[in-house]
């Protein structure tokens, strides 16, 4: 054990290695926060560095770009309420909020303490339950990801309180807009309409910056313009103290541990742990009135699901050879290009490399939280910018952000429009997270649903004789009675 | 007092997604003998259409016996109009005068619309911020920004 450790020192306190770490968080943090690029443009940008590196600093690298790119995310997310990564839109709910109201400094605290919390959190789950956490992956058929899809589609109901019916229609218009293309199972077309570029369906990233960077910047312009002043309030980040967090521990721990076991499932990300989350949080909370005003409790569950995503996410890659999204394929295919074979052989065999990955996570959480602290103070200055300036940066950082994924000018189309429908639906007081929420789930909810019939013979009801599936449903069943009771409280009062 | 905005964009959202509805049972879309239900394509996005069309139909319904004072904000149509089209104008434009020069103009434009008049940051904003982010993103980032009539001038 004391030589693994020495070993696994030996290999990540080296000038090459710690360089990569700082290089790697530092560039990711840039990368995240840009809307629309996200981990896997970051990732894939850094990966041609690796070829000329050494193991440990390569993967190194490629940690820090990803966990970094998952934080910076929420940068933008805060000052501009423009997700920089679909992780990040969870986040949009309470931190524009908090930044608007002159407090950006403690919406940017909130968001690097919980990452920071988060990441270290998923971290310990992959050194203590990597083995049994991959086992329970493996129990994961199309029947138990189904169940946990629609369990997630409850946070439907979570982020539309008050206003049921709008949010219900918005995300299944998400939902409707993840079937546009290719179909899943038999390849044929749907809705595509003749049109080329409709073939291989709606980018998420074109939607999410349209409604939420542009449909915010139409918003903003027409609410009884005032001039020309900037957003006062301070600049920085400002680290909760521990007063700050008496009460909301819970919701930290609980965010966590949502993370890191959606984490784990192959094909579900960070970006669906955070909506989960989220609704969770707002679901348990006593303050569930003052979600989506500003409340800290929304940007902790958002934050800390999404970076312990990023340790969730190596436990398949490592313990089992499997990548759980696009960012860890590709960090598994750099440890296959450096001669490290990911599996269970690797834990008993390469024990140095392991515990050398593990230390080098632990230094990227430390490097995002420091460049956090004092890179926040640059960042908050964009509120400082007047109006009428940021409005046209924004829509211009979001066309190029929306551009840069597939390099289409039909992409920048679909922005505009996507901008435009937005900004009808909020004047409308119709939630336009439950479209990102749909977009995000949709795809996996068809496909696993078919899946799972095709497996089962199209029996339906081998859908409840799985115990996960099974507790999933109720947990659903669940939701949508607290989110019924909810509504009608809120009528009531209203 | 009735939502009419949002009694006319819910009815809109019914229609539109009754007619994609009603299109899937088309006999263009109709496969060729029996499949099981896993196997059709328009299974599922049919599930999804009759929730929207419920949700739509719901929806109109709140709009249309909705109390007199619970009519949302006010709504500055008219520079809310002209930012939206000054976008519109800007996604078009971007590919064919370049991603430079339709961006510098856009900035300008937008600011003088919201009513920005200090000359000197509006240039120094409006010329260096799109010229900082196409270096960034060309040089840096590997993207490649539309070059429009920029790169038709130089013979690309």
């Amino acid at each position: 054990m004391a030589e693994t450790l020495l070993g696994a020192l030996h290999l990540v306190f080296t000038l090459p290695s710690l360089g990569a770490i700082l290089a790697g968080t530092f560039v990711g943090i840039i990368v995240g926060a840009l809307p629309g690029l996200g981990s896997v443009v970051g990732v894939s940008m850094v990966l041609p560095f690796t070829f000329a590196m050494g193991p440990i600093p390569s993967i190194a690298l490629l940690l820090g770009v990803y966990c970094g790119s998952v934080y910076g995310g929420s940068i933008s997310a805060v000052l501009l309420n423009t997700p920089g990564t679909p992780a990040s839109a969870a986040t949009c709910f309470d931190g524009y909020p908090m930044a608007r109201r002159g407090e950006a400094d403690a919406a940017l605290g909130w968001v690097t303490a919980s990452s920071f919390f988060g990441g270290i959190f998923s971290l310990v789950v992959l050194i203590f339950a990597a083995p049994f956490l991959a086992k329970l992956a493996l129990r994961f058929g199309p029947v138990e990801y189904f169940a946990l899809m629609v369990f997630s589609l409850t946070c439907i109901c979570g982020v539309s309180s008050g206003a049921l019916a709008k949010g219900l229609m918005a995300g299944a218009l998400g939902l409707f807009l993840g079937t546009v293309g290719a179909d899943p199972i038999t390849g044929n077309m749907r809705f595509d309409f003749g049109i080329f570029e409709l073939s291989g369906g709606i980018g998420l990233i074109p939607v999410i910056v349209g409604v939420f960077a542009l449909a915010e910047v139409f918003v903003r312009v027409s609410e009884r313009y005032s001039g020309t002043q900037a957003i006062e309030g301070r600049v920085g980040c400002r680290i909760p103290s521990r007063a700050d967090w008496r009460g909301r521990v819970g919701t930290l721990v609980k965010a966590s541990t949502i993370g890191s076991i959606i984490g784990v499932l192959p094909g579900t990300g960070a970006a669906t742990a955070s909506f989960v989350s989220y609704a969770e949080a707002k679901r348990s909370s006593k303050n569930s009135a003052q979600f989506g005003h500003g409340a800290p409790e929304g940007i902790i569950a958002s934050e800390a699901a999404n970076n312990a995503v990023t340790g969730g996410a190596l436990v398949p890659t490592l313990a089992l050879g499997v990548p759980g999204d696009p960012v860890t394929a590709v960090i598994l295919g750099s440890f296959v290009l450096q001669g490290i074979t990911p599996g269970p052989k690797l834990f008993t065999e390469q024990g140095s490399t392991v515990a050398a990955v593990f230390l080098a996570l632990l230094l990227v959480n430390i490097a995002f939280l420091v460049m956090g602290v004092f890179g926040s103070r640059v960042f908050s200055r964009i509120l400082r910018v007047p109006e009428p300036l940021l409005m046209g940066i924004v829509v211009v950082l979001s066309i190029i952000g929306s551009y840069g994924v597939n390099q289409r000018l039909f992409d920048v189309g679909v922005t505009f429009v996507a901008g435009a429908i937005g900004f009808l639906l909020r004047t409308s007081g119709v939630p336009i997270a439950p479209i990102v929420i749909g977009m995000v789930l949709g795809p996996l909810t068809e496909e696993s649903l078919r899946q799972g019939l095709i497996v089962n013979g199209g029996d339906f009801l081998a859908f409840f004789r799985s115990p996960i599936a099974v507790g999933l449903f109720l947990l659903t069943a669940l939701s949508i009675l607290a989110s019924l009771r909810h509504e009608w409280r809120h009528r009531q009062k209203t | 007092m009735r939502r009419w905005p949002e009694a006319l964009l819910a009815a809109a959202f019914a229609l539109a997604s009754a007619a994609l509805l009603w299109s899937t049972y088309l006999p263009q879309y109709a496969p060729p003998g029996k499949v099981s239900i896993a196997n059709d394509e328009f299974f599922y996005p049919r599930i999804i259409l009759g929730v929207i069309v419920v949700t739509s139909a719901w929806q109109l319904f709140n709009a249309l016996r909705a109390r007199r004072g619970s009519e949302p904000a006010s709504v500055a149509w008219g520079i809310a109009a002209a930012v939206v089209g000054l976008t519109g104008a800007f996604v078009v434009a971007m590919a064919y005068v370049g991603f430079v020069a339709a961006s510098c103009a856009y900035v300008l434009l937008v600011a003088v619309v919201l009513g920005y008049r200090r000359i000197p940051p509006l240039l120094a904003v409006s010329f260096l911020v799109p010229f900082g982010i196409w270096l960034i993103s060309v040089r840096v980032l590997m993207i490649p920004l539309p070059a429009g009539v920029v790169r038709i001038l130089g013979g690309g």
